[in-house]
């Protein structure tokens, strides 16, 4: 992967647009489901694994020429649990509400397969500056993702948007839709909005259905779909 | 050697204490945090449920039943006017804390559900007025268990649809809180 | 006795890892497109999700508990996990080829599952005996495998259907995920769980 064919830019809007982790690469698919049921949810969950990912990306990038190629598969799950118990330990001080609502999916960050496919994708191989902006971008996209489905769960079921009620004498909500089955229609249906209106539609499609099932593939082998 | 074993195992060993002790180090500062937050609640939680008082003191009694976490005499103008009691039960989904105030006739004044893991939409409904106001007709006579249909009596809590387990947790707790209550005034003065 | 049929069931049925707890989706999107495929990552995740159980539940009572070091839960967890599937798959290899053979391409998978981490941060949680935290354990596996099997049912039928260019690929899958989800939601409230 050549530095220098990726401006500072389109290494930042890789993540929200063209790489989105969620959308297009679909990895981090079990928190982006289970706590979508309000739009303040996505918001939180996105900080905090955007935090995690910054803080393992620059580690990483950091020690990346010290650490043996035998050990760096534990290595890197060390650094990241590392930095996601700290955002459990200042959630939990700073921002309890937000806590209680993340629950257990808050230690989970650690295997959101997004953070371990940075690392073993991005981090490992490119500067620490580089890798700041993927950290950003690729954050950024997951928090974007989960904000538009937690929005439509929200808004769809219970009426409400980060709490202020907009649909009053609309229509009565669609529990369903906080419930599990509406985060699969949700995702489902968001995704169908893009592969319709993308323009790299066949490609991506491609890449949906091999990082599905190849989250530990592709770190394994550095560029997705080798199992 | 070097580059086979020890080197990797070195570098792994190393990473893993700076990161134990960066953990440490924040769980020391983020514990102190959750701590005080966590007296401010109880606090507040013990006024909610014994409204008449204007402090409490803990107090230390031998031969409480185990899920009694702790007791406070509740004070309003230098007399006691009933006690209120932290209480762990264990429910659906793990550690329950219940706050339940007892007054000096042996009358439920309140109950209060914190912290939780119980199901969304399910076990969570104990928080609500409508199932914690059952306990207010309840004294120290009663001896309570949880049923599924409608009430009969002051003995008799109903369970909330779907949440048995949760129910009768809870249910467990206040019965625990009014047993100590007998225990500290029939057994001292 | 009944609270370990209760909590088998309720981990199966009602609190079902993928349909209702979104644990372990990565794999249930990836590989159930054929049966035969989600029997063998099943399987896996059973054997795997068992013996982590037992070992998380008894360093987390033995070490982590009596010298206050909960905090480091997350960190020991998924090391320990890592490791055991490193360990699984070295065994696996050395005694039961075959058996390797069909299972290995989904063990290396197994690390990053939420399944697994997951039911070991649940069994801590939720303060379970032993006893059952392994039943909670297999159970949820099972739950698991039950949900990868009838998706990779309907996924079979779904392969032959027309489907709008839009939703090809991931979107019907997802909806029809919901549809399974569905399903299982009925069986909210069973045996007054």
């Amino acid at each position: 992967m050549a530095k220098s064919s990726k401006g500072s830019l389109s290494i930042l809007t890789n993540g929200i647009m063209k790489e989105n982790p969620v959308l297009k690469l679909v990895l981090g698919t079990c928190p982006s489901l289970a706590i979508t049921t309000m739009a303040k949810n996505g918001i939180g969950m996105g900080i905090a694994a955007t935090f995690v990912l910054l803080g393992s990306n620059i580690v990483i990038s950091l020690i990346r020429k010290m650490v043996p190629d035998k050990v760096r598969i534990p290595v890197f799950i060390t650094v990241i649990a590392g930095f996601t118990t700290i955002v459990d330990m200042l959630l939990h001080a700073f921002l309890p509400d937000i806590y209680k609502e993340l629950g257990i999916y808050i230690p989970l960050i650690v295997v959101n397969c997004i953070i371990f496919a940075r690392a073993e994708m991005f981090a490992s191989k490119n500067s620490v500056g580089a890798s700041i902006l993927d950290a950003l971008g690729m954050g950024a996209g997951f928090t974007i993702a989960l904000l538009i489905m937690g929005s439509i769960r929200e808004i769809l079921g219970s009426g409400t948007w980060m709490g202020i009620p907009v649909t009053k004498n609309l229509f009565d909500p669609a529990i369903i839709m906080i419930l599990p089955p509406g985060g699969f229609l949700a995702f489902g249906f968001v995704v169908a909005a893009i592969q319709k209106f993308s323009v790299l539609n066949v490609k991506n499609k491609e890449i949906a259905s091999e990082c599905g099932m190849n989250c530990p593939g592709c770190a394994a082998a550095g560029n997705g779909g080798d199992e | 050697m070097w580059n086979n074993i020890i080197k990797p195992t070195l570098v792994l060993f190393i990473v893993c204490a700076v990161i134990a002790g960066a953990l440490a180090y924040v769980n020391g500062v983020t514990q102190e945090i959750i701590e005080a937050r966590t007296q401010q609640e109880q606090e507040q939680f013990r006024k909610e449920v014994m409204a008449e008082a204007d402090r409490f003191v803990k107090i230390e009694k031998e031969g409480m039943p185990d899920k009694i976490a702790g007791v406070y005499e509740a004070y309003r103008n230098d007399t006691i006017v009933g006690y209120v009691m932290d209480v762990t039960v264990k429910g659906y989904g793990g550690a329950m804390k219940l706050t339940v105030g007892v007054n000096i006739n042996g009358q439920v004044t309140g109950v209060v559900i914190g912290d939780n893991n119980e199901t969304p939409g399910l076990g969570s409904k104990a928080k609500d007025p409508g199932f914690t106001e059952q306990f207010k007709e309840v004294t120290t006579d009663n001896t309570l268990n949880v049923v599924k249909q409608n009430k009969k009596s002051a003995d008799e809590i109903q369970a909330i649809s779907g949440a048995t387990i949760t129910s009768r947790a809870v249910t467990g707790g206040v019965q625990a809180a009014l047993d100590s209550v007998k225990l500290i005034t029939e057994g001292g003065n | 006795m009944k609270e370990i049929i209760l909590i088998a069931i309720a981990a199966v049925f009602v609190e079902n890892f993928v349909l209702s707890k979104f644990l372990g989706i990565c794999p249930f999107l990836g590989v159930s497109k054929k049966t035969s495929t989600a029997v063998g990552m099943g399987g896996a995740i059973i054997f795997v999700i068992t013996i982590s159980s037992v070992v998380t539940w008894s360093i987390n009572e033995y070490l982590l508990k009596p010298y206050d070091l909960t905090y480091l839960q997350t960190i020991v967890f998924i090391l320990v996990i890592a490791a055991l599937v490193q360990l699984v798959e070295t065994v696996m290899k050395k005694f039961m080829p075959p058996l390797y053979r069909a299972l290995g391409i989904y063990l290396p998978l197994i690390t990053t599952n939420c399944a697994v981490l997951g039911s070991a941060l649940l069994i801590v949680e939720r303060e379970y005996t032993f006893l059952n935290a392994v039943v909670f354990g297999v159970s949820s596996a099972v739950g698991f495998t039950l949900a990868l099997v009838l998706f990779s049912g309907v996924r079979e039928r779904i392969e032959t259907n027309d489907i709008p260019t839009a939703f090809k690929g991931l979107p019907i899958t997802l909806i029809a995920a919901a549809l399974v989800s569905v399903a299982f939601f009925g069986f909210q409230g069973l045996f007054g769980i």
